[in-house]
């Protein structure tokens, strides 16, 4: 307890240690451009956005407690602003009818360190893979690959803690991201539970990116996150650590989009694999794995196509085989800041069930225009 | 526990590294410029000379409200000196993630090596009220504004300015390169003036694709009365195709002005049912390789219009 303690503290320590660095730099420079701020003191308020999504199912398994055939799955309202020269705060709150009013993330990152690192500090996505990133209204899909959902939950990875990150000095993109936080409770994201409550989850990444030409590219990435999962090694006074799963990720993303020609057709494709490796007391490691591949095209300005085939294990080590899946869907987006989107998902489990479902996925945007996802 | 110090301890590694590393080095090295433009390039090229490497994110041919943040462009922004952006939301939607994402405090908004192009341009169709019923506007005014070539002065007087800022030692080398820059270019504008004036530009009704072109508009003399697709980023419906081509066809509209980057079936039709010449106009430095620079740009888009006047089907 009191070493778990200490670890939180050095993360702590080191935390203010760069943020104090950082604010020494950059008070050394002189603030200038005041064009770089548009006139008026409204402009000072915090940029507020809200993405809706609307999404009606239909299909197999409808009648479950709670589901409806349309439902506001999620409001999401984001509050962003510079806190000051030095840091910056993002927001976003998701209100929706099974979670209520809850902080999507929230965290203050720091913009002036030198050396090419980043830090930020709060709630976040765990930078686990690609896919967990991306927050749920924003995805192309209405649902969530089978691997994230059986490994991360329904909402995905997400906890409270610290990062940093580091841009390596190289001729081409090489980034590393390392985070201490809060193991998430496991209803929240199976692969993981808390065995005490200051247990931590660390979570590692490295990712590289690669122009293929000028209109391709690809982006590469390995993940780790390694947490306690709910039990521990007990000797004849108790228990005495615990014990802790493992779950390894690898990520490849390609790209395509002919520049000159930038907002009528494009192709992504992208395929994530993970797999779980859980300490058992009195027994070998239980290991579990499990992945999804997708591709996209814009086949016109307005419309994509995509699909989706997922496989994974179940946690539970005594269930056997492997569960699969495919999801398919076209898109409409009548301007860049709504999108409508049916989509046709069959599942096959592992005890040879099936499932087949429909949705129809609505999203919108309103307030300042945001980044372009990447 | 030890996975507890192992996790610890690649944090503070990679911290330890990193700071080994460093950017120690870069402070012998000649600054490096970034722009997010061509045109920005081409002007920093002016005024820096050899006292700076200069680098665009996009190329000219490219939509510049549309390109993707990859993170091969964070590489170039990580070592940059001095960012140079067009401003007024038109890279809203890729500049502001990729500089959050450059660990580089030299170069954010408010930072010394941050330069807003449009600081003290005279902007037009600002003020207005907007809304996303009228499409992907831009609240601060329209951001097109290099394409007159006085605020080519303008955005010059931005970059000497940034330069002075990051590299205070060469600011007498920057005053002249811009006295010598102003000195050509009104040279220059007076003659493009003129050649538009005899090739008949003043009062010349045209229609555009976006509207990226008010600018060149007032520089030149010409008046836009539509465009093809008058809310942007929304396709234009079918009735106002018809529409504009009737109103085309009955005000004998002599050209209908496409930015390279659109797909151009749509307004070759209209082209052809309203007898106005297609011009596809580079709207930027490396639009088409005769405009290599800020100043060959105008040559390049008056010769092109000169051109397609003369080759019109509705004289």
């Amino acid at each position: 307890m009191r070493q778990t303690l200490g670890v939180v503290f050095a993360h702590v320590a080191l935390f203010l240690a760069i943020w104090a660095a950082c604010a020494t730099v950059a008070f050394a420079q002189t603030p200038s451009s005041p064009s770089a701020l548009p006139a008026g003191a409204s402009l000072l308020n915090p940029n507020v956005s809200v993405i809706g999504w609307f999404q009606g199912e239909a299909g197999d398994q409808i009648n479950e407690e709670g589901s409806q055939a349309f439902a506001l799955r999620e409001a999401e309202l984001g509050f962003q602003a510079n806190v000051d020269p030095y840091s910056r705060a993002d927001f976003f709150i998701a209100v929706s009818p099974e979670e209520g009013v809850d902080l999507e993330e929230g965290t203050l990152s720091l913009v002036a360190l030198p050396s090419g690192f980043g830090a930020k500090v709060g709630k976040f996505r765990n930078n686990f893979g690609k896919f967990n990133r991306t927050h749920p209204p924003e995805t192309p899909f209405a649902d969530r690959p089978l691997v994230a959902e059986r490994f991360f939950g329904e909402e995905g990875l997400a906890s409270m803690g610290a990062s940093i990150s580091w841009l390596a000095p190289l001729p081409f993109y090489l980034n590393f991201d390392a985070e201490a936080t809060n193991t998430p409770e496991s209803e929240e994201a199976p692969a993981f539970a808390a065995y005490r409550g200051k247990d931590l989850l660390c979570v590692g990444r490295v990712s590289t990116f690669a122009n293929l030409g000028e209109a391709a590219n690809l982006t590469f990435g390995v993940s780790v996150a390694d947490g306690a999962n709910g039990s521990a090694r007990a000797d004849s006074t108790g228990p005495v650590e615990a014990l802790r799963a493992t779950v390894y990720g690898g990520d490849v993303t390609f790209r395509w989009k002919n520049p000159r020609r930038a907002i009528y057709r494009s192709l992504l494709a992208q395929v994530e694999w993970m797999e779980r490796s859980a300490e058992a007391f009195g027994g070998p490691d239980a290991k579990r794995s499990g992945g999804f591949a997708m591709a996209e095209y814009q086949f016109a300005r307005r419309w994509r196509a995509g699909g989706r085939y997922d496989w994974s294990r179940s946690l539970d080590a005594a269930a056997p085989g492997t569960a699969t899946g495919a999801l398919y869907y076209v898109t409409f987006a009548p301007s860049e800041f709504s999108r409508v989107s049916l989509q046709a998902r069959t599942r096959d489990f592992e005890d040879g069930t099936t499932e087949s479902r429909y949705y129809l996925k609505t999203t919108f945007n309103i307030g300042p225009h945001g980044a372009h996802p990447f | 526990m030890l996975r507890h110090i192992r996790c610890l301890l690649t944090s503070a590694l990679t911290l330890v590294v990193a700071l080994g590393f460093g950017d120690a080095s870069a402070a012998a090295k000649p600054l490096l410029v970034v722009t997010t433009t061509q045109d920005l390039a081409s002007i920093a090229v002016e005024i820096a000379g050899d006292r700076a490497r200069v680098e665009s994110l996009t190329k000219g041919y490219q939509d510049p409200h549309f390109v993707d943040a990859k993170p091969s462009l964070l590489v170039k922004l990580r070592k940059a000196d001095l960012f140079v952006e067009v401003g007024r939301d038109l890279e809203v939607g890729w500049v502001p993630g990729l500089l959050q994402s450059a660990r580089n405090p030299r170069i954010q908004a408010g930072g010394p090596g941050f330069v807003d192009a449009s600081a003290g341009v005279a902007i037009l169709e600002q003020g207005a009220k907007v809304g996303r019923e009228q499409g992907d506007v831009h609240p601060l005014g329209n951001p097109h504004h290099w394409l007159n070539p006085a605020n080519g002065l303008v955005i010059a007087a931005n970059i000497r300015d940034g330069l002075a800022r990051v590299a205070p030692a060469d600011k007498a080398t920057f005053d002249a390169r811009y006295a010598d820059f102003e000195r050509r270019l009104r040279d220059r504008m007076a003659r493009w003036k003129k050649d538009a004036a005899d090739m008949g530009l003043t009062g010349l009704k045209v229609v555009t694709y976006h509207r990226s072109w008010p600018y060149f508009a007032d520089a030149f003399g010409l008046q836009v009365v539509d465009y093809v697709e008058p809310r942007p980023g929304v396709p234009p419906a079918p009735r106002h195709i018809q529409e504009l081509t009737a109103q085309m066809k009955s005000e004998r509209i002599p050209l209908l002005i496409v930015e390279p980057y659109f797909d151009p079936k749509l307004p070759a039709r209209i082209a052809q049912n309203s007898g106005a010449a297609l011009l596809i106009l580079p709207p930027s430095v490396g639009a088409s390789p005769a405009a290599k620079d800020y100043f060959s740009l105008f040559d390049v888009q008056l010769a092109a219009i000169r051109k397609a006047l003369a080759g019109r089907r509705n004289p």
